[in-house]
Order: C-alpha cells, then sequence, then structure tokens
C-alpha cells in the first residue's frame, strides 16, 4: 500500500476477549490476504472498512481471495463479517453481488443469520456524502448503498447536486476545517461510522442512523448531512433486493 | 488524481453557472421526491401509507401524545422500502434512547426452500435453522398469518441486544398461480431502549415500550396487501 493510502483503510476485529483496530499496510493482495486471514482466526466479528480509494483495494483484494474468503464466511456460522465503504468509486451494486452472493451465499442466509428480514444492511452498507463527486465515479449517490448506473435517468437527477455541492470544494477537508463555513466542508471528507461500530461493533438498525462515538448511541443520519451542510434530500437509501 | 478529475469536469463545466446544470440534469431525468419526511399530526398520519409497488398497509397507531413526548412520526422513501418511526425527542443532541422503527421492503424471487418452508409450515426448516446458525437459538421463531389475503409469514423475535435493541421480523409471502414466483414483504419493528437510559428517560421508556410497539403495529400486519406482479 502507499503511504497515501495509510488511512483510507481498516479492519476492526471483535472478539470474545480481545479487540484490536489498526490499519494495513500492502497491495490490494496482501489486503485481500490480510482480511481472509484476520476472518479465518477471529472467533469473533470483522469489521472491514475503508474509504474512497482504498475502497478499491478492498474490494480488489476481496476478489483476488474470494474463495477462501467465503469459505471462511460460510463455515463460521458464529461470527459476522461486515464491510463498510465511504466515499467509494466502486459500484456498490458491485460489492453488494460480491458480499451478499459471493461470500455469504445469499441473502436468505444473511437474513436467517441475522434473524431478520433486512438482508444486505446487516453485513454491507456504502454511505455517501450528498454532493460526493468521488462517490459519483462508481454511480454512488448520497446515503447508503444509493447506486445509480451513469445509463440511468436517476444518474443524471442526483449528478446535478454532486456537480455543484461535491465538485467546488472536494479538496476543502472536512467539518473541522471549515467550522466557520460549514458550506465550504468537503462531502467527501468526514464520513461516521455506519456499521460495526465503535469497541463492541455496534451496527444501527435503522439505515438512516449512524453511529455517534460521543454518545455511544445512533443519531440521525440527515441530521449530519445537515451538519456539514449538504442536502439530507438528497439522500436515499437501499436496502437491497432483500 | 483527485486533482485530476476536479479540472477535467471543470472544463467540461466551463461556461454554466452551477444552477443551470442543476436544474437541467433535474429535468432530463424527472424530479424525484426527497427520502426524508415528517407527519405533523395524528391526522396526517392516517391520510399516509406504506406503499410501493410490491405492497401497500396502513400506518400504525398514533396518538397526540406521541408529538407531545417524542419526536413526530418521520421517516424515508427507501428503494424497494420504507422505514418509520419516532425517536426522543433530543435525538439529535443526546442519540437515540428510546424509539420505535418499522422498516418495510419486498423482494421477488423464486419459489425457493424458504418460500416452500414457509407455505407449508415446515417446522424442520425452523429446527435445521436453529441447529445451523448460533444466533438463532437465541431467537424465537415460528409462522403465523397476517394480512388481507391471508399470508404465510415467518415471524423471528430476538431479545434485547447489548445495545438494548428488541426486533421482531416478519418475512410474509404471496406466490403466483404456478407458485413459481414468490414475493416477500419483510417487516421488521424495532424497538430500543438504550442501555444506559439515563433517569430521566425512565418514564418515556415506561410510556414507549415493545409492547406497545407491537400492539400499535398490528394495525400494519392486518391491512397488509401484497400486490401481483412477478417481475424480479
Amino acid at each position: 500500500m502507499i503511504q497515501g493510502e495509510k488511512y483510507e483503510i481498516y479492519t476492526a476485529t471483535k472478539s470474545q476477549d480481545n479487540f484490536l483496530r489498526f490499519y494495513l499496510p500492502g497491495g490490494a493482495r496482501q489486503t485481500g490476504e490480510v482480511i481472509t486471514q484476520m476472518a479465518d482466526i477471529t472467533k469473533g466479528d470483522l469489521t472491514v472498512g475503508a474509504h474512497s480509494q482504498g475502497t478499491m483495494m478492498i474490494q480488489n483484494g476481496m476478489v483476488q481471495n474470494i474463495d477462501e474468503l467465503s469459505n471462511i464466511v460460510q463455515n463460521n456460522k458464529e461470527s459476522k463479517f461486515l464491510v463498510q465503504y465511504s466515499g467509494s468509486p466502486v459500484s456498490s451494486k458491485a460489492v453488494e453481488d460480491l458480499v451478499v452472493n459471493e461470500l455469504y451465499g445469499g441473502k436468505e442466509v444473511i437474513n436467517n443469520m441475522f434473524n431478520n428480514e433486512e438482508g444486505i444492511n446487516n453485513v454491507f452498507r456504502s454511505q455517501v456524502n450528498p454532493g460526493d463527486f468521488i462517490g459519483l465515479l462508481g454511480g454512488n449517490f448520497g446515503g447508503i448503498n444509493n447506486n445509480a448506473p451513469i445509463t440511468t435517468g436517476d444518474f443524471l437527477d442526483q449528478a446535478g447536486y454532486t456537480f455543484t455541492r461535491g465538485i467546488p470544494t472536494i479538496m476543502n477537508g472536512s467539518l473541522q476545517n471549515n467550522l466557520d463555513k460549514p458550506k465550504n466542508t468537503s462531502p467527501h471528507s468526514g464520513y461516521p461510522c455506519v456499521i460495526g461500530c465503535g469497541d463492541n461493533g455496534a451496527t444501527p438498525n435503522d439505515i438512516k442512523f449512524y453511529f455517534d462515538v460521543a454518545t455511544q448511541n445512533d443519531k440521525p443520519l440527515s441530521e449530519y448531512y445537515k451538519k456539514i451542510d449538504v442536502d439530507p434530500s438528497k439522500a436515499k437509501f437501499n436496502t437491497g433486493s432483500n | 488524481m483527485k486533482y485530476i478529475y476536479s479540472i477535467l469536469i471543470s472544463l467540461f463545466l466551463l461556461g454554466c453557472s452551477t444552477n443551470d446544470i442543476d436544474y437541467t440534469l433535474a429535468r432530463m431525468a424527472g424530479n424525484k421526491p426527497a427520502g426524508f419526511f415528517a407527519l405533523d399530526s395524528v391526522e396526517e398520519v392516517n391520510k399516509w401509507s406504506f406503499e410501493t409497488n410490491d405492497y401497500k398497509a396502513l400506518p400504525p397507531n398514533t396518538y397526540k401524545k406521541d408529538w407531545e413526548l417524542m419526536s413526530p412520526w418521520n421517516g424515508a422513501y427507501i428503494y424497494g422500502g420504507i422505514s418509520f418511526g419516532i425517536e426522543n425527542t433530543d435525538v439529535n443532541e443526546k442519540g437515540l434512547l428510546v424509539g420505535y422503527g418499522i422498516n418495510m421492503n419486498s423482494s421477488i424471487d423464486k419459489y425457493g426452500d424458504r418460500a416452500k418452508a414457509v407455505d407449508t409450515k415446515d417446522y424442520n426448516y425452523i429446527s435445521d435453522l436453529k441447529n445451523t446458525y448460533t444466533n438463532k437459538k437465541m431467537a424465537k421463531m415460528y409462522y403465523e398469518v397476517h394480512g388481507k389475503e391471508n399470508y404465510p409469514c415467518i415471524v423471528t423475535e430476538t431479545g434485547f441486544s447489548d445495545r438494548g435493541v428488541k426486533t421482531k421480523s416478519y418475512g410474509c409471502y404471496k406466490f403466483n398461480k404456478e407458485k413459481t414466483k414468490a414475493k416477500k414483504v419483510g417487516i421488521t419493528f424495532i424497538y430500543t431502549k438504550s442501555q444506559k437510559l439515563p433517569q430521566a428517560y425512565q418514564n418515556l421508556a415506561k410510556e414507549y415500550t415493545y409492547e406497545d410497539l407491537l400492539k400499535r403495529g398490528q394495525r400494519v400486519l392486518d391491512s397488509l396487501y401484497i400486490k401481483d406482479g412477478w417481475e424480479e
């Protein structure tokens, strides 16, 4: 992994006795191998998270290790393998197919394992702040698992806001860098956690919420969007084909 | 890389105001409704319903006190689904401490093993699941019948998680005449009572309970209508 990617990928494991969080070194293949090894060694849950181009690294890594990883995930009924992409240029539809169908073996397996009818929301969330231009490169728009391929009218509908809000501010950094002028905040920077969060691997049951570290409770994503001065009405949520 | 994309797109857009571009693109695609919504009264809620191309159902019972003690009933339209609920009034500041949530979604699939098990009330299927999934042993699972056309449903009920969340999920099915396709409507009732609930919210949690959510939600189940149409 190049140095610039250092903070773009993380994994977090929650085993019965310990908790680890660290940054992965190496390229896509090594990344995939490390994920596979960690999925194999943990008796608890494994969360893989990535931001921006880091998600491409994770995606390629998982694809390259698909056979071994799917074997581990499908044969380890006690553990959860969770994936969060933030501001990703990888189509969330492609990840959905990989995680739901290839790794878990289908949505029914997921529903059975997680004791609900929520399908993909249990295991994979690709979240994009409304206006994030990097997300648009993969057809991903504001919200969670909101994917509109370039060939659809929905792409055009949503792309307008991304162009106008996201591009002029793309290099401005997160809210912390723009406290005096939140509307300058880059939608590509500053992403809250939405799956497998915190020390106990918390996941908001409601897809419209994120996990707030400060209160250790779930908060509405719509309010977070207001805080970074992006339009909440541009966010859409996809529960996938449950 | 980010700079290169930025420059390319900026050049592409040169000469147009951002408002023009936004308006033109939106017009080309057809304006879409906003995802989030909030309803201001019992009357407004009763004019509204859960409805997509696959299903229709009435909202849960709501009372005037909800708007006094909790947030307005609010939700979002989700692709293929709807999410609807209420939370403690200061959820934006303190996070979700006490709340009701109802998630609905749908899918159309082949008449597979799960659909067949629900259709025939196959208790061996449930037993096998409990033997296969460790997490399943912690949950209650059974069959019920709900909705306007007596849809067979598989019900999964979980206890309070370490986050203070308790859920009851219904997977209700309708089949095509040939029984080659199955349309499932998933309804999940989510009750939250934070494990670290401050003293000031104890009374609220006594007023808003898991049992109350299910009682209110019965209206959703009773009125559920799964529409025909079998294109996946």
